[in-house]
């Protein structure tokens, strides 16, 4: 059963009582919760998404719940995360409750789930070619993926680059792309068709909002890529597309600075990059024009 | 006695070579090492057979069309005891 094939409502009651479970990517995962608005949100961006038994073992349980008291009800109310009733966050505002969730879980997937080699990129994949864009906040790398994926790309990830050790492959997390500031424009002009959420003003990343994974990525979240193009996003705006390549010895080392887990994931971790640098190509791209960018990458792949 | 450098053991690596570096992963601390082809070829040398910095500079400096001076020699000295700290070679005895 998918999460729309059930009505708001029951999802409400679902999620305050035992909780809804559903995967994304490999990581089974409850959510619980009492905020009405969160419940919308989340059933909004990821419909497509199959629910898990309500016996099904889940490996993060999640709770967010309104903060409690009278006052604190009208009193800018504000949001809890908590983790197997562990609460790593101060309070958010009520009305970020699903930013709030997005980040909580980003921070569960990497701060815990050290199976897999797991990069900070955005991965995507047409045509079996697997393209992972690793890069640091402020590269515009949620931007040119949504742009990607609006243009034909399957979105396996905007944050996660998932490396299964055991043969290499790239395991999919289709999760919501939150857009931030211009970008939030940027894609609206770019895809008018794509499902954006609310805009959340003020958040620690400024004004945001959350592109819906596109039912594809969702629906083909167990099917594996292999990876074949490693590229190195930088928005600078003006700049000219420019897309060099870049020494694999080079590559390595910006992986690993990038990775979350390299350093913990020991020799394991050194042998998965050591193969994913060898069976890629490496690329620097440099860019101020979306259309441009995912046009560029286009061609690239269609070299392959 | 003269002293001989030699590889570690090669249990204690696992290594990655690309075009123009390689890439060590030493098991005792858990680092990557990243060398260029300078220090490679020098681990690749004593990883044949154990030499004195003598005779690694003599090969080097052939292998590198250089002349044997005493600042080449001083130069291998210098990567052999960068190699020695992060312990891809040793020191070892005849």
């Amino acid at each position: 059963m998918k999460l729309s094939d059930i009505s708001l409502k029951e999802l409400s009651i679902k999620a305050k009582k035992e909780g809804i479970r559903f995967k994304t990517g490999p990581f089974p995962v409850r959510l619980k919760t009492d905020i009405p608005t969160l419940i919308e949100t989340f059933r909004s961006m990821y419909g497509q998404t199959l629910l898990l038994g309500d016996h099904e073992i889940s490996q993060f349980h999640i709770s967010i719940t309104q903060k409690p008291g009278l006052l604190r009800r009208w009193l800018k109310p504000q949001a809890i995360f908590s983790i197997d009733g562990i609460k790593p966050f101060e309070p958010y505002p009520l009305s970020h409750a699903f930013p709030l969730f997005e980040w909580g879980l980003n921070w569960c997937i990497g701060t815990t789930a050290h199976n897999n080699l797991m990069l900070h990129s955005a991965v995507v994949e047409k045509n079996g070619i697997g393209l992972i864009l690793p890069a640091m906040p402020g590269s515009g790398k949620s931007t040119l993926c949504a742009g990607l994926t609006n243009r034909g790309w399957r979105l396996l990830s905007d944050e996660f680059g998932i490396i299964r050790h055991s043969d290499g492959q790239l395991l999919p997390i289709p999760r919501a792309v939150p857009l931030k500031n211009n970008s939030i424009d940027i894609i609206r002009r770019y895809a008018p068709k794509a499902i954006l959420g609310p805009i959340y003003e003020g958040t620690r990343k400024g004004d945001v909002s959350h592109m819906a994974p596109p039912p594809n990525s969702l629906e083909n979240q167990e099917q594996t890529v292999t990876p074949k193009i490693i590229v190195f996003p930088k928005y600078q705006n003006g700049a000219k597309t420019h897309l060099t390549p870049l020494t694999k010895s080079a590559a390595f080392t910006r992986l690993t600075n990038n990775a979350f887990n390299y350093q913990i994931t020991m020799e394991k971790g050194f042998q998965s990059m050591a193969r994913l640098i060898e069976s890629s190509q490496c690329y620097n791209l440099i860019s101020g024009d979306l259309d441009e960018a995912v046009m560029t990458l286009q061609e690239l792949s269609e070299q392959k | 006695m003269n002293k001989l450098w030699a590889a570690c053991p090669s249990s204690d690596l696992c290594a990655a070579s690309f075009e123009e570096a390689s890439l060590y992963y030493y098991r005792p601390t858990g680092e990557t090492h990243l060398l260029n082809a300078f220090p490679r070829e020098i681990v690749d040398l004593v990883t044949k057979q154990p030499l004195t910095s003598g005779t690694i500079a003599k090969q080097l400096a052939d292998l590198c069309d250089e002349e044997n001076s005493e600042a080449w020699q001083q130069k291998i000295k210098e990567v052999l005891s960068d190699l020695k700290m992060l312990g891809l070679v040793i020191e070892t005895y005849p």
